[in-house]
């Protein structure tokens, strides 16, 4: 009898420990899920703050990173910088730092620049670095066919 | 058997019994939580989201940090179930906050000069 009640309590006490086990790899998966959400808030924001610098510099919407770097008479060096790389105000301005890693136009079929994709990297005080790039459009205004900002998307 | 055995035995079951449905019971509160939580964050996700749907509406060709203000205006109006949404005009960006009950606060940086519906001042 008493050999019965033992083994009936350890097969109910093994089962609840295995959900238990699994409850517990959920609740951890869920942790890096939200912190994964946050990284993507954080990336998505960079984006908007890097775009809407960008906003005021036409002149290098139709080029890249690299020929901002080699010709600085559309973009001061001091200005790249600041437009770059810098933090996210806010709470998040303790998580980390965002720096842009890339910009390259994209021409559609015809030649003409319509978008570029933007390379962000967000840097958090603790945690993975994460990476991300966004599309960015690009509508050509005017006579001269200088270009404009037209949305920043995932 | 004895009187003995019979009682350790059934002790020993009855122990083991509350133990197990108190974990039983936690699991099964955390799973149904979880849930909640994951629907939550799904609409929070869309009320995240809401800022781009939002600058089509922005009156074009306005100083950016007017375009920021109403746009601070159209995101505060919008309602989700059981979140609270708040705009933040900092500058010539929104700073978009969606709060959800038992979830930690999240918030993204929205800026009418990245969408081009400003005039925008170097």
């Amino acid at each position: 009898m008493l050999l019965l009640a033992f083994f009936g309590a350890l097969v109910l006490l093994l089962s609840s420990l295995s959900i238990q086990t699994a409850a517990l790899q959920a609740r951890s998966s869920e942790f890096s899920l939200r912190r994964r959400r946050q990284q993507e808030d954080a990336l998505a924001s960079a984006a908007q703050l890097v775009a809407s610098r960008l906003a005021a510099f036409p002149c290098a919407l139709g080029l890249s990173l690299r020929a901002w770097i080699a010709d600085d008479t559309c973009m001061s060096e001091e200005v790249l910088q600041r437009l770059s790389t810098g933090t996210i105000p806010g709470p998040d301005a303790e998580r980390g730092t965002y720096l842009l890693t890339d910009y390259s136009p994209q021409s559609n079929g015809s030649g003409v620049i319509d978008g570029a994709l933007l390379t962000v990297r967000w840097t958090p005080t603790r945690g993975r670095v994460s990476q991300r790039r966004f599309r960015v459009l690009l509508a050509a205004t005017g006579s001269d066919g200088s270009l404009r900002l037209q949305g920043v998307r995932p | 058997m004895s009187l003995v055995d019979a009682l350790m035995g059934g002790v020993v079951f009855g122990l083991a019994s509350t133990a197990s449905l108190q974990l039983y019971g936690g699991s099964l509160q955390f799973a149904q939580g979880r849930e909640e939580r994951q629907q939550r964050e799904a609409q929070r996700e869309l009320a995240l989201a809401e800022g781009y749907q939002r600058m089509a509406d922005l009156t074009p060709d306005q100083p950016c940090s007017a375009a920021a203000k109403e746009l601070a205006g159209l995101l505060d109006l919008s309602s989700h179930q059981g979140l609270t949404a708040q705009a933040l005009v900092e500058g010539e960006a929104v700073r978009l906050v969606v709060r959800a009950p038992g979830l930690p606060e999240r918030s993204r940086w929205y800026a009418p000069a990245a969408f081009g519906v400003c005039e925008v001042g170097r």
